[in-house]
């Protein structure tokens, strides 16, 4: 039977390596997507995914709340995320081209077989909302991508990101404001 | 509720933060008010767009190699060889802005040696250079501003001694100065 998440999070707070390793593999693609959409590219995703677990590791003894162990992962992953976005020189901010990435890459936009037309919308479309992303100051990025994306609440993004509510609330509404306009040929209305 | 205040609340409306006699007056606005609703609509589909937005997957491997690697950092290592690591890590990347400062302050001298040698062995006179000098003499600043006689340079020389400021470059190009010489025609 699977370990539940608080479980494994008292038994790696305890030196539980297994329960570590186990943590990294039920995380691991969360926080990597969550890094892909704050730098638009598989490197700097890369780099944050490992970053995030090793200073996770590191700080395990500080680790004092169970229960917001996600916020806690999420917090490191983000603060590293923005960092990398102050520094980001010469890796772009466009999504990477399919075929530059490792293994048996694929776009997966459903379930179902698209058509090739299909495909070639879908990566234009997400090309154009790249764009539009990057040029959102950090903290308003990954507040429209902590909640519009990945489900957070604001309650929750304010605990990631460490501010008060208000602050969390505000910049979401600035960020969509402004996503809106960017994007607002995608968002015409047909009659 | 004015249309101001029904857009300002469409966030939180949308997003389940409003209380039950809030939601209920929005609503009525909204069932009335085509531009508000065109704005609601608007907002609900940039939710979906960002949701559902197509990312690339690397592949199963690539997680499997991640957790190696992660693990490899941290449970594999003791820790003193994570604090070694660490530390290792630190200062290159600590060492790195500065170096690049050391090597932009010493072009800038460089350059600026360079700039006042060059300077110093072309006497600076109002008299006019022989006529078979590739580039004549600077004349003194003063008597070059107050001149009316356009033949203290041609154009072919202006243009060469701006190629040359040119090739100069700002403080920092390492390298470039060194073609001064060869513009200047003292080569």
């Amino acid at each position: 039977m699977e370990d539940n998440i608080p479980e494994l999070i008292e038994r790696f707070c305890g030196g539980d390596s297994h329960a570590f390793t186990e943590l990294v593999h039920r995380y691991q693609k969360r926080i990597y997507y969550l890094a892909y959409q704050m730098l638009g590219n598989h490197l700097d995703a890369d780099e944050v995914v490992q970053e995030t677990f090793v200073r996770v590791y590191r700080k395990r003894k500080e680790i004092r709340d169970v229960a917001n162990f996600t916020s806690f992962l999420t917090r490191i992953a983000t603060n590293y995320s923005i960092d990398l976005l102050r520094k980001q020189k010469g890796h772009s901010q466009l999504p990477d081209d399919p075929g530059d990435l490792p293994g048996d890459v694929q776009v997966e936009l459903s379930r179902r077989v698209r058509q090739p037309d299909d495909l070639l919308q879908d990566k234009v479309l997400s090309e154009e909302i790249q764009r539009a992303l990057a040029t959102l100051p950090p903290r308003q990025k990954i507040t429209a991508l902590l909640h519009d994306v990945e489900g957070y609440t604001k309650t929750e993004i304010a605990l990631v990101l460490d501010c008060p509510e208000a602050t969390v609330r505000s910049n979401l509404h600035i960020a969509r404001k402004k996503l809106k306009k960017i994007l607002q040929k995608r968002l015409a209305i047909k009659e | 509720m004015t249309c101001h205040l029904v857009q300002s609340l469409l966030d939180d409306y949308i997003d389940g933060d409003l209380t039950a006699s809030q939601t209920a007056e929005i609503d009525s606005h909204l069932a009335l008010c085509t531009r508000c609703r065109e704005e609601q609509l608007k907002s609900v589909k940039l939710r979906q767009l960002l949701a559902s937005r197509a990312l690339p997957d690397p592949g199963p491997q690539y997680f499997t190699e991640v957790t190696e690697l992660v693990l490899a950092r941290t449970v594999d290592m003791t820790d003193s060889e994570q604090r070694a690591f660490r530390e290792s890590v630190d200062s290159s990347r600590n060492r790195a802005p500065f170096f690049r400062s050391l090597i932009a302050a010493a072009a800038s001298i460089a350059l600026f040696v360079t700039a006042m040698y060059v300077g110093s062995v072309r006497p600076m006179t109002a008299e006019a250079p022989p006529a078979d000098s590739r580039i004549r003499q600077a004349t003194s600043m003063v008597a070059m501003l107050h001149s009316d006689d356009n033949r203290v340079m041609t154009d072919a020389e202006k243009l060469r001694l701006t190629s040359g400021m040119v090739l100069i470059g700002p403080p920092g190009m390492v390298g470039r100065y060194a073609d001064m010489a060869t513009v200047l025609g003292t080569k």
